[in-house]
């Protein structure tokens, strides 16, 4: 990949939808506005300023073949060009890519890339099932995404030698960070006991993995020159993704390609493709980064994530998350919106999109209680359909 | 549809039954492909697709081994079973290495659950899974113990 000479793309604002859990009074297309209009307010821009928009859902729970129609026709944007992206938990990754291209492209300048999770949308029994990227055999033999992240964890605690005590440790941490923001879902109550969060049955289980919720996300992107014009602080945005195969069984010494060949389900070699590249594009080394925001859907996935992303070496991450690295005050402060375990898990809604809310939040020093000191480098991780989605982006001053 | 609910439910996200017709070979017999150009295996079928490796699109049907070892094992009692497997909850369910090198998803039957663990040894079993949404029962690979 050609490091490409282009316009730079500056994130000028984010919002996100607020914690709660349902939002039953509202169908997909009014909930989403709230969230849009107070997107484009902080830029100081308004919807007829956006040149191109793009969508991620999930059309398990947003029954529509074309929303990009949809969502111009909302929004009032007809006839700008408004692309929908249906690529699971990190769809919005793949938005952002799309209008990053459009920006640096210079073919527009103003863009931005929405993101919608409404289970309440659909009758969620029925979702469920299908949810992921199911080929052949798994899904038609009872085999669900759930299934697919439980045996990973089991697989890379058993290769690691490592016991739940670590995934408590991550979850606590989760907690804390959440306790102190005020758009996560646990934000409030008291903090899970240690008794709770190694309970060795499903309630401990439960309390070591994601929990899900509604959202609506937005993301306004602008070129340099617009920034430097609505005299925004700028912060710099790249954005990169791989695929890995779809079926679970090929994430064992996969021969269709010789990166993957030599790694199992514990290791996530298409999260170091992505890494690398946009890191290039970025101009940035692992060793640069100062928060990371990674896709914990189980607390094993967020420490494979830190290990693949570079910023420990395989098999650390469990160690690095005993040892309190990712702490606000540790190596690396991780997941500090309280990711999906405790800010939960909104999928196509936001599961990539709330990671840049988060780490734009913290780059311009707007992450109150849990503000990290003078970050300038960020990443965000997230992960489709079982990591047969990569992607990676990487937000700085 | 389950016993609570005999009746047939119209759903949106329904599979058609010619989709199980279609895939009846790798579901009863572990039917993969053999790349006719470079000789890799590959499961699921490629069939009609291209190798990854090699790139070609002639691909013989091929058997997986019907023997292999448990690498790692979820004993599912979170309470989310799949659709249509409610009634067989809490499954064992299982990566599988097979003698032939193709890992597989699936689940170990006929036997308690601490009997499987990483390393057990498994052999394939052809059993009753789950109704198709014309209702007929579907069928197809389960792994039991290989003693
Ligand atoms: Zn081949």
């Amino acid at each position: 990949m050609q490091k490409p000479n282009f316009k730079k793309v500056v994130l000028a604002s984010a919002a996100v939808s607020g914690p709660e859990r349902s939002v039953l009074g509202l169908g997909y297309r009014q909930f989403i506005m709230k969230t849009v209009l107070e997107a484009l307010d902080k830029a100081k821009l308004t919807v007829k300023d956006v040149e191109v928009g793009s969508i991620s859902y999930n059309e398990r729970n947003i029954t529509e073949g074309a929303l990009g129609c949809v969502m111009a026709d909302a929004l009032g944007m007809v006839p700008i060009p408004f692309v929908s992206i249906s690529q699971a938990c990190a769809g919005g990754a793949i938005c952002s890519d799309i209008i990053w291209n459009y920006l640096v492209s210079g073919r527009y300048k103003i863009g931005i890339v929405l993101g919608l999770n409404k289970p309440d949308n659909f009758d969620f029994r029925d979702a469920m099932g299908p949810i992921g990227n199911y080929c052949d055999y798994d899904f038609m033999l009872g085999f669900t995404h759930e299934n697919y992240g439980h045996l990973r964890s089991e697989w890379y605690k058993q290769k690691y030698n490592y016991t739940d005590s670590v995934a408590a440790k991550w979850a606590w941490q989760c907690h804390w960070y959440a306790r102190r923001n005020p758009m996560a879902l646990a934000n409030s109550g008291p903090m899970p006991t240690d008794e709770q969060l190694n309970d060795p049955g499903p309630a401990g289980y439960r309390a070591r993995t994601a929990t899900g919720r509604n959202m609506a996300s937005c993301l306004v992107f602008v070129t340099e020159d617009v920034a430097e014009k609505l005299k925004i602080e700028p912060t710099y945005f790249n954005v990169s993704y791989a695929h890995r195969p779809v079926y679970i069984g090929n994430h064992f010494g996969y021969t269709g390609d010789e990166r993957f060949a030599p790694y199992d389900m514990a290791e996530q070699p298409a999260i170091k493709i992505a890494a690398e590249e946009a890191y290039k594009i970025a101009g940035i080394t692992a060793d640069k980064i100062d928060i990371a925001q990674v896709h914990d859907l189980s607390s094993y996935d967020g420490m494979m994530a830190l290990e693949w992303l570079g910023i420990v070496p395989p098999g650390q991450g469990g160690k690095f998350t005993a040892e309190g690295h990712t702490s606000i005050e540790g190596k690396c402060p991780t997941n500090t919106d309280g990711g999906a375990i405790a800010f939960a898990h909104s999928s196509a809604g936001g599961d990539f999109s709330s990671k840049i809310y988060e780490n734009w939040l913290q780059l311009t020093g707007k992450a109150g209680e849990r503000q990290v000191k003078n970050p300038k480098v960020t990443v965000a991780q997230a992960y489709g359909t079982h990591h047969s989605l990569d992607v990676v982006g990487i937000l700085k001053k | 549809m389950n016993s609570q609910f005999p009746e047939l439910v119209p759903r949106l996200e329904s599979y058609a039954t010619i989709k199980t017709w279609r895939e009846r070979h790798g579901r009863y017999r572990m039917q993969g492909s053999r790349c006719k150009k470079c000789n890799e295996i590959w499961f699921p079928s490629r069939d009609a697709l291209i190798c990854p490796k090699c790139q070609s699109r002639e691909f013989i049907p091929y058997e997986c081994a019907r023997t292999g070892e448990v690498l790692t094992v979820q004993h599912e009692i979170m309470g989310y079973p799949a659709m249509g497997y409610g009634e067989l909850s809490p499954r064992k369910i299982v990566m599988i290495k097979l003698d032939d090198g193709v890992t597989i998803i699936s689940e170990v039957v006929d036997c308690a659950a601490e009997e499987v663990k990483p390393g057990t040894k498994v052999k394939m079993a052809f059993r009753k899974h789950k109704r198709e949404e014309n209702g007929c029962w579907m069928y197809g690979y389960k792994f039991v113990l290989n003693k």
